[in-house]
C-alpha cells in the first residue's frame, strides 16, 4: 500500500514534461509550461539530423481546489515523478493557496511512498524511473 | 436479502440487495417492498446512459435503516412516479427531472428542484459544460513545439464545446 493519499508531491528532476498527467487529468486541474532545448549529454553523432533534445519544466501546478484526489496523474506517470504523500494538505483562506507550484509540491516529498511501500526519491536524490539524468 | 419474484436479476454486495427489474414492473416492486418491511425511501437517482436512455436507482430500507434494498431499472424517457407509494420520493423525482430531463408519470409537482432560471439538464451526456467551454484545456500544450499528426483532444469532450 502507498500509505494514506493526502496530497501529491513532485519530484521535479524525474519529471520529463510528457504533459500525460496534464491531459489525462479529469478536472483538468494541473498545469505544465515546459519548454525544450539541446541535451548537452546526450551523445553526439557526426551523421545526426538534428541535435538531440530534452524538455526542461519550468513550471509545474496543481490546483488542489480543482483535484478529487483520483490519483489518475500518479498511475499515469511513466517516470514516476508523482507520488501520493502523507502529507496533510494545508487549508487556505483563498483560493490561490490551494494552487501548489512546484516549490510547495516537493514540501510533500519526505512523507511520500511509492505503490509498493518504499519512500519515493528525495530532492536531493537522482531519479529513480526511468529517466537517468 | 430479499428478492423481488419479478427480478431479471439479483446480486447481495455491500450488505444490501441488488434487484434489477424491468420498467413496467417499476410500481409494482415498490408497492410490494413497501408492504414488506422497507418502508423508508432513502433516495432516488437516475444516470444518462444515451439519448433517451435512463438508468433509475431506487435505494430503499427498513425503518432502522437496517436492510437495504436497491432497484435498478432501465427506461427510456418517461418512468412511474411513486410518489403514492413513498411520498418523499417527490423531491428526487423533481432533482431528477431537473437535472436529466426524465419525465415522471402521474408526478403531483413538476416545479424545479433547485433555481428555476438554470436552462437545461446538466447531467445529461450533451450538456456542454460551460467551465469546459470557457476554459482553455492545459493539454494543449506542447513543451516540444512540433506538428503532430493528431492534435491532442481533451477525454470526455466533445469537439463542438470547445
Amino acid at each position: 500500500m502507498s500509505g494514506p493519499h493526502e496530497s501529491i508531491a513532485l519530484h521535479p528532476q524525474s519529471c520529463t514534461s510528457c504533459m500525460l498527467c496534464v491531459r489525462e487529468c479529469p478536472d483538468w486541474c494541473i498545469t505544465v509550461e515546459a519548454h525544450s532545448e539541446p541535451d548537452a549529454d546526450a551523445p553526439q553523432y557526426s551523421n545526426a539530423r538534428r541535435p538531440a533534445m530534452k524538455n526542461v519544466l519550468d513550471s509545474f501546478e496543481i490546483d488542489f481546489s480543482h483535484c478529487m484526489w483520483c490519483g489518475i496523474c500518479i498511475d499515469v506517470c511513466p517516470f514516476d515523478a508523482l507520488h501520493w504523500s502523507a502529507q496533510p494538505l494545508a487549508a487556505s483562506t483563498q483560493r490561490d493557496g490551494l494552487i501548489y507550484p512546484i516549490e510547495r509540491l516537493i514540501e510533500n516529498l519526505p512523507l511520500a511512498k511509492r505503490p509498493d511501500g518504499s519512500a519515493a526519491p528525495q530532492i536531493d536524490e537522482p531519479p529513480s524511473g526511468r529517466r537517468k539524468k | 436479502m430479499i428478492n423481488y419474484p419479478g427480478a431479471t436479476r439479483f446480486e447481495a454486495r455491500h450488505d444490501a440487495s441488488w434487484l434489477w427489474i424491468t420498467a413496467d414492473s417499476w410500481l409494482d416492486c415498490a408497492s410490494w417492498l413497501k408492504a414488506r418491511k422497507f418502508v423508508r425511501c432513502e433516495w432516488l437517482t437516475a444516470v444518462h446512459l444515451a439519448e433517451d436512455q435512463f438508468q433509475v436507482t431506487l435505494c430503499v430500507s427498513d425503518s432502522l435503516a437496517n436492510e437495504k434494498v436497491l432497484v435498478v431499472t432501465q427506461v427510456d424517457q418517461e418512468i412511474e412516479s411513486l410518489e403514492q407509494i413513498y411520498p418523499v420520493v417527490q423531491f428526487h423525482e423533481r432533482e431528477v427531472r431537473q437535472m436529466l430531463g426524465l419525465n415522471f408519470k402521474n408526478a403531483t409537482d413538476e416545479s424545479p428542484a433547485f433555481s428555476a432560471d438554470f436552462a437545461g439538464h446538466p447531467l445529461r451526456r450533451d450538456f456542454a459544460l460551460t467551465e469546459r467551454t470557457e476554459h482553455e484545456w492545459p493539454g494543449q500544450v506542447d513543451p516540444e513545439k512540433q506538428t503532430k499528426r493528431r492534435p491532442a483532444l481533451a477525454p470526455g469532450v466533445r469537439q463542438e464545446w470547445l
